[in-house]
C-alpha cells in the first residue's frame, strides 16, 4: 500500500494541509483515507503522564546550593559561624588527606559509556579506559579531563576544553575528536573544529579528517582519515598501519581474552577491521589477514604462531 | 525589564523560563526514552545545569543547551524496555459520542490497538509522532529541538503513520 504514495513525506505533508487539491482528492478516495484518520484521530486521546512541575522545580531548588536558596536566606549569624566550623574542619581534612573532589569514570572490557560533562559536552569511553575530571573546578573555568585509553569527544563551545593523558595533551574550543593513548601508541582524530595536540616538544595544529599519531619516541606524524566520526562507535574497531601490539591490545579491550603471542614478531604493522560482538570472527579476521596461525582455546585463550 | 535583569541568573527569569519549558521538555524525554520518573530526573539535571551556566548561557541558547543537556543526559542512561502511553478513557470526539455502546467498545479496542503500536514505533518516529499529535509542535519546531532538518522530520513522521496503519490493519 505504501507504494502509493508519490513521495517519502507525503503523510506528514497531508497532516500539514500541504498537498495539492488533486492530491488529496485522490488520497481522501483511497480505501486506506479512513484508517489514517482513524489514527489521527484516536492520538488526539493519548495523554502524556502526570508532570508535577511545581514539585520538580523545588526539588531543583533544594538540589543546587547556588544563590537560588541563598538570596532568599535572612542573614544569620549562628549559621555563618557553624559554617565557617565547619568549612575550617572540611579544609583541613581536604589539606591533610589530599583527596581531591575527582569524578571517576571506568569501562569494563566490551563496554563502552556516554558520560555528559557539566558544561554539555558528551564523551563516549571505548572499552577498558577511564576518564577523570572535577565537577568543582568545572565551573571555575577550566575544562579538564585525564584520559586512560580511547575516548571520543564531543565539545560544547567555550573555553579551552583540554584532554591530559600519558603522552599527550589535547585543546579544544568546541569540536569532535577521539585520543587514543595506549601502550606506546599517541593518536589524535580530528573530526570537527580543530584541535591542538602537544606532546612532548611538538605541537600540531590538526584540521578536521586529519589525525597525528606517535609511536614511542619517534616523531609525531600527520595522516589523513575517512569517515565522520571513529568506527568504534558503531560497533567495530578500524586500524590503518598500526603496530600489531595496538590491535591485540584493542582485541583484550572488547573481549575478555588472553592471548600468547610469544613469539610474535612485533614489527608487524596491521589494517583492517574487526566487530566487537563475534569474538570468533574478530580473531578469525584480525590473524588471517596477518597470514598468522592461531588457535582459539576454551573461548578464552588465543594461542599465536608466526607461520 | 531592564537590560541586565534579562539573565537567567535573575530568580524569576529562571522561574519564568522553567515553566514555560519544562514541561515540554519532560515529554521530549519521555516520547524519546519512555521512563516518566527518568525523563524528570533528567529534567531536573538539566535545569541544574543551566542555573550552574546562567552567567554563559543567554536567553536565546537557554532553549538549545536545555535540550542539548538533557538529550546528552538521557542517551547515557539506560532505555526502557516499554514505552506506557495512557489515554483517555472517554471517547472525546463528538461524533463517537453519539455511537451505540458497541461501538465504544470498539473504540477501546481500537485505543489499545493503537497506542500499543505508537509504543513499538522506532524511537525517533514515536518522539516525532507524539511531539507533533500530543505536544502540537510544529515540524520546524521538533526540527530545531532534535538538532535535524524540517525534512527528516516529515520523512519520520511519514514513516510512523505507514508502520501505525500495517499495524493496526483493518478497521
Amino acid at each position: 500500500m505504501s507504494s502509493k504514495f508519490n513521495d517519502d513525506r507525503f503523510l506528514a505533508r497531508w497532516l500539514n494541509n500541504e498537498l495539492t487539491p488533486e492530491e488529496l482528492s485522490e488520497f481522501q478516495n483511497s480505501d486506506d483515507y479512513a484508517v489514517y484518520k482513524k489514527i489521527i484521530a484516536g492520538s488526539e486521546n493519548i495523554e502524556s503522564p502526570a508532570f508535577d512541575d511545581q514539585a520538580l522545580l523545588s526539588r531543583i531548588r533544594s538540589q543546587q546550593s547556588g544563590k537560588l536558596i541563598v538570596t532568599k536566606r535572612k542573614i544569620n549569624y549562628l549559621r555563618y559561624a557553624a559554617a565557617a566550623v565547619l568549612l575550617l574542619a572540611t579544609s583541613f581534612v581536604f589539606y591533610t588527606m589530599l583527596v581531591p573532589d575527582m569524578t571517576t569514570i571506568q569501562t569494563q572490557i566490551g563496554e563502552q559509556r556516554t558520560i555528559s560533562l557539566p558544561d554539555g559536552s558528551e564523551v563516549v569511553l571505548n572499552a577498558n579506559s577511564s576518564l577523570t575530571y572535577s565537577e568543582d573546578d568545572w565551573e571555575e573555568n577550566t575544562r579538564t579531563v585525564k584520559l586512560v585509553g580511547e575516548a571520543f569527544f564531543k565539545v560544547q563551545k567555550g573555553n579551552t576544553f583540554t584532554v591530559h593523558s600519558n603522552t599527550g595533551s589535547v585543546s579544544v574550543l568546541g569540536t569532535q575528536f577521539t585520543v587514543r593513548d595506549v601502550a606506546d601508541f599517541y593518536e589524535v582524530k580530528c573530526f570537527e573544529g580543530s584541535v591542538e595536540v602537544a606532546s612532548g616538544e611538538e605541537k600540531e595544529i590538526l584540521k578536521p579528517k586529519r589525525s597525528v599519531r606517535r609511536l614511542g619516541n619517534k616523531r609525531m606524524l600527520l595522516r589523513s582519515i575517512k569517515g565522520s566520526s571513529p568506527e568504534w562507535l558503531i560497533g567495530k574497531t578500524t586500524f590503518e598501519s598500526v603496530p600489531v601490539s595496538q590491535v591485540l591490545a584493542a582485541l583484550k579491550n572488547q573481549y575478555d581474552i588472553r592471548i600468547e603471542s610469544g613469539s610474535l614478531d612485533q614489527g608487524l604493522i596491521y589494517s583492517g577491521t574487526f566487530p566487537h560482538d563475534d569474538l570468533e570472527l574478530a580473531v578469525k579476521v584480525v590473524f588471517t589477514s596477518l597470514d598468522i596461525d592461531y588457535e582459539l582455546k576454551d573461548g578464552n585463550v588465543v594461542v599465536v604462531a608466526a607461520k | 525589564m531592564s537590560k541586565q535583569k534579562d539573565s537567567l541568573c535573575d530568580e524569576a527569569q529562571f522561574d519564568a523560563f522553567y515553566s514555560d519549558h519544562a514541561r515540554s521538555l519532560r515529554n521530549f524525554i519521555f516520547y524519546k526514552f519512555g521512563d516518566a520518573e527518568q525523563s524528570d530526573d533528567v529534567v531536573q539535571e538539566s535545569f541544574i545545569r543551566l542555573w550552574k551556566n546562567c552567567a554563559k548561557v543567554t536567553m536565546e541558547t537557554a532553549k538549545g543547551f536545555l535540550y542539548k543537556v538533557a538529550i546528552n543526559l538521557s542517551t547515557s542512561l539506560k532505555r526502557s524496555e516499554k514505552v506506557r502511553l495512557n489515554y483517555r478513557q472517554q471517547a472525546v470526539k463528538t461524533e463517537t459520542n453519539q455511537e451505540s455502546p458497541e461501538y465504544v467498545m470498539l473504540e477501546k479496542e481500537f485505543m489499545d490497538k493503537l497506542s500499543e503500536a505508537i509504543s513499538s514505533l522506532p524511537d525517533k518516529q514515536r518522539e516525532v509522532f507524539l511531539m507533533n499529535r500530543v505536544e502540537k509542535k510544529t515540524y520546524k519546531e521538533i526540527a530545531e529541538l532534535s538538532g535535524v532538518s524540517v525534512k527528516a522530520i516529515e520523512k519520520s513522521m511519514h514513516k510512523a503513520l505507514l508502520k501505525l496503519r500495517a499495524k493496526i490493519g483493518n478497521v
